[in-house]
């Protein structure tokens, strides 16, 4: 079928990219709107209207750098907006665009058409279509205008150093793991191409990165570095400041004050990516399956459409999704391994343990047995733990229980407002047993910790979400190995997959 | 047309965006909090409590036995007294729902409205079938900058034609046989303007909200919205002190509306 039709219309076939990289695509071809079509959504008088003051003029040539906005973002009337428009220094077009079947958001990518909600609009006198997967960040209609610069570029890099040396000022060293990685990195970065990195958990990752940022930065290219969480963005921040103090280093994260600053480094939660366009030679994407946020289709568009057509794209991950890896067995994604932590020990390899119907047990007011042992052995030891559950129903009932064992044991979910506090109150030792429901912090190490998950058996622990738990475990050099028990009912498909996979991963030879 | 999903189910819950269980999907024909919304969202919506003023909705506190203490001040004034009759509320105005209002109104989202579709209607049907809508109005300008009145769109559910279903419940609650094609809800009235926006309420104390006294509304008045002789239901989103809601109230008054009572969703 497809293929009939690639062969009518002679096209490169577009269906060889992935989705979210064909909707990226869609959204650099749409052209802006014609200076005729303005009168439209600016009255005739505006577009005639006199010229722009100069403060204005450096403002928004800032705030648009890389970037496409909203006029309420910008802060801008449609009056101080016209002159801009008709100077050809700022482009516009509509944020949602009709396509073969439905509507797509130029913001966020969505294309499906259960995201898109329709008012009838005062503004337009029509009935509006508008975005609701991204109304966060400023409603998207069919009557939206998106801002984009068109501003002069002047060379800033002028002052920066030309040598890496003092770019990176960083003298820690690599594994010998870690150094192949870095090598490939700067090699990716150089033929901007892609690179997956695949490396355990506490493998260090974020020293592997620091090489090929550096020659990025020393040919003057601008790098972003896409998370899906805000802590990931708090926790990357101060490291990378410390090692490129020469450079401009943006965070942006939904409560960060930032936003405005063009910056050579910047890194950004998924929403707040949404918002650049063409702007980045090096794209970088940390924890690509980051359990429990696995890399949805819109941090994928965005990263896509974030980068400049010709940028190289490095995923960062320790459990690469089942579309990376099938790209690397057909050998269209080069790939590096680091399989071994910086410390050089194994990933700890996770126990099952039965423990029979456990919802029934909590409902109880228990929790099973084998559990309660577990907990009360390590709280004897003083070795703190980390324990999963499938849900913050479960979080609630499992805390309630277990305070009965220490009264200090918390539970903390993502929404949790004391989740900064009751984490840091955990690394210090004052929480002996922490019960959550996600992942909170990447690459914090508390050393000597336990890990157990409950109700292992559910479907929120995929193989992904259960390796990345096991690497919570054993990440210092005193301590490299930890207990993992995956206590469950009923052993599942991808309980015994993870299990395989930290094997494998145990087993891989570093060269 | 106000819809919350292009699709003819709705696949994701319609706050958080969270996919919906599957035998939630079919079941959404019928539009409401129940169908529209995850479990986690719903309980975001809390009822009011059994013992609330019969005046006004407002929860009875100690010492209020038959009506709260705003309604005996309102009464009281010679100005206000039989301005506003009656006001059914149906949540609990809180700190999720302040989130959930600022999404609807302040970020655009209209088709959070969906929400009390059913709830709307159902009640109109049963106390209020002889009454004309009447949403209180936005300005111009703030009208074209949101776009849409959180307001009108509240009271549009109660104008659009009743189901076959609907139409057998009215003669059921009213005791009367009617044909079926002579039962129909009664038109949205538009009978008011705002000149002049309030102060975003939450910024002003409570004291300045009572003592402003400047009537931000008019009457429209045309032949085909009088409201002379009419029962009139007006519709808003939120009931705080009363205040607005008699302002407007008042203006309806002075063209000669039977009655005025009001329907809000928070209170
Ligand atoms: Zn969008
Ligand atoms: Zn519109
Ligand atoms: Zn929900
Ligand atoms: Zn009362």
């Amino acid at each position: 079928m497809f293929s009939y039709f690639h062969f009518l219309s002679g096209k490169r076939k577009k269906t060889d990219l992935p989705p979210h990289a064909q909707r990226a695509q869609v959204a650099r071809e749409v052209g802006p709107l014609s200076f005729d079509a303005f009168p439209s959504y600016f009255p005739s008088q505006l577009i005639h209207s006199s010229s722009y003051s100069s403060e204005l003029y450096s403002q928004l040539k800032e705030k648009l750098y890389g970037k496409e906005l909203l006029l309420e973002e910008l802060q801008v009337t449609k009056e101080e907006m016209a002159p801009f428009l008709k100077a050809g220094l700022i482009t516009a077009r509509i944020g949602i665009q009709p396509r073969k079947k439905g509507y797509i958001c130029l913001r966020c990518g969505t294309d499906d058409l259960s995201l898109f909600g329709s008012y009838p609009c005062a503004r337009c006198q029509q009935t509006c279509i508008y975005c609701r997967n991204c109304i966060q960040m400023g409603k998207i209609s069919t009557c939206t205008l998106l801002f984009r610069s068109h501003f002069p570029e002047e060379t800033s890099f002028e002052t920066y150093p030309q040598s890496e040396n003092d770019i990176l000022q960083w003298d820690g060293q690599l594994s010998l793991g870690q150094q192949k990685a870095s090598d490939k990195i700067v090699e990716a970065i150089e033929k901007r191409r892609e690179l997956l990195v695949w490396a355990v958990c506490g493998a260090g990752k974020t020293e592997v990165l620091f090489h090929g940022m550096a020659h990025a930065l020393k040919k003057q290219f601008r790098v972003l570095l896409a998370t899906p969480r805000t802590d990931v963005v708090l926790e990357l921040l101060p490291r990378l400041r410390k090692v490129f103090p020469l450079t401009v280093i943006s965070g942006l994260y939904s409560a960060s004050t930032e936003k405005h600053l063009p910056a050579s480094i910047v890194v950004a939660t998924t929403h707040q990516v949404m918002r650049f366009v063409d702007a980045f030679d090096v794209v970088i994407i940390d924890e690509v399956d980051a359990f429990p946020y696995s890399l949805d289709s819109s941090l994928k568009y965005a990263v896509a459409k974030a980068g400049k057509r010709e940028s190289a794209t490095i995923y960062l991950t320790a459990t690469p999704d089942p579309t990376l890896t099938s790209r690397v067995q057909q050998k269209t994604l080069p790939a590096v391994k680091i399989p071994r932590r910086f410390h050089g020990h194994p990933l700890p390899v996770p126990k099952l343990s039965w423990c029979g119907n456990w919802e029934r047990k909590l409902k109880q007011k228990e929790v099973p047995k084998q559990v309660w042992e577990w907990c009360r052995v390590r709280i004897e030891s003083g070795t703190p733990v980390f324990l999963f559950v499938p849900s913050v129903t479960s979080l609630q009932q499992v805390t309630d229980i277990l305070k009965k064992l220490h009264p200090n044991i918390e539970g903390v979910h993502s929404a949790d407002e004391e989740r900064l506090t009751k984490v840091s109150a955990f690394r210090e030792g004052t929480i002996p047993i922490l019960v959550t429901t996600t992942i909170l912090e990447r690459g914090v190490t508390v050393p000597r910790v336990d890990v157990a998950v409950i109700g292992a058996e559910q479907d929120i622990f995929t193989e992904s979400a259960l390796v990345q738990i096991a690497g919570r475990a054993g990440r210092s050099h005193n301590h490299p190995t930890g207990d993992v028990v995956y206590f469950h009912y009923g052993v599942t498909a991808e309980m015994n997959k993870a299990i395989t996979h930290i094997k494998k991963m145990n087993n891989t030879p570093i060269r | 047309m106000l819809r919350g999903s292009l699709r003819n189910e709705m696949k994701h819950c319609l706050y958080c965006l969270a996919p919906l269980p599957e035998h939630f999907q079919w079941k959404n024909v019928f539009l409401s909090e129940t169908t529209l919304l995850c479990e986690t969202c719903r309980n975001m919506f809390t009822p009011l409590p059994k013992n609330v003023c019969p005046k006004c909705s407002k929860p009875l506190q100690k010492g209020e036995e038959t009506q709260c203490h705003d309604c005996i001040r309102w009464e009281k004034s010679t100005h206000w007294k039989g301005i506003l009759e009656h006001n059914t509320s149906f949540y609990v105005y809180n700190d999720d729902i302040k989130d959930f209002v600022a999404r609807w109104k302040y970020r655009g989202d209209a088709a959070l409205a969906l929400v009390f579709k059913e709830k709307l209607r159902r009640l109109y049907l049963q106390n209020y079938v002889d009454y004309y809508p009447v949403p209180i109005p936005l300005s111009k300008e703030r009208f074209t900058e949101r776009g849409f009145n959180q307001s009108a769109l509240l009271a549009s559910f109660l104008a659009t034609p009743y189901t076959i279903f609907e139409k057998l419940q009215w003669m059921r609650t009213h005791r009367t046989y009617r044909k079926l094609k002579e039962i129909a809800p009664q038109p949205v009235l538009h009978a008011l303007r705002r000149n002049i926006d309030e102060k975003k309420q939450s910024k002003k104390s409570r004291y300045e909200r009572l003592t402003f006294t400047k009537n931000p509304f008019v009457s429209v008045s045309s032949h085909e919205v009088s409201v002379k002789g009419k029962k009139i239901l007006l519709i808003d989103d939120i009931y705080t002190t009363g205040m607005t809601l008699r302002k407007a109230a008042y203006r309806l008054k002075e063209e000669e509306a039977a009655s005025v009572r009001s329907i809000t969703l928070f209170r």
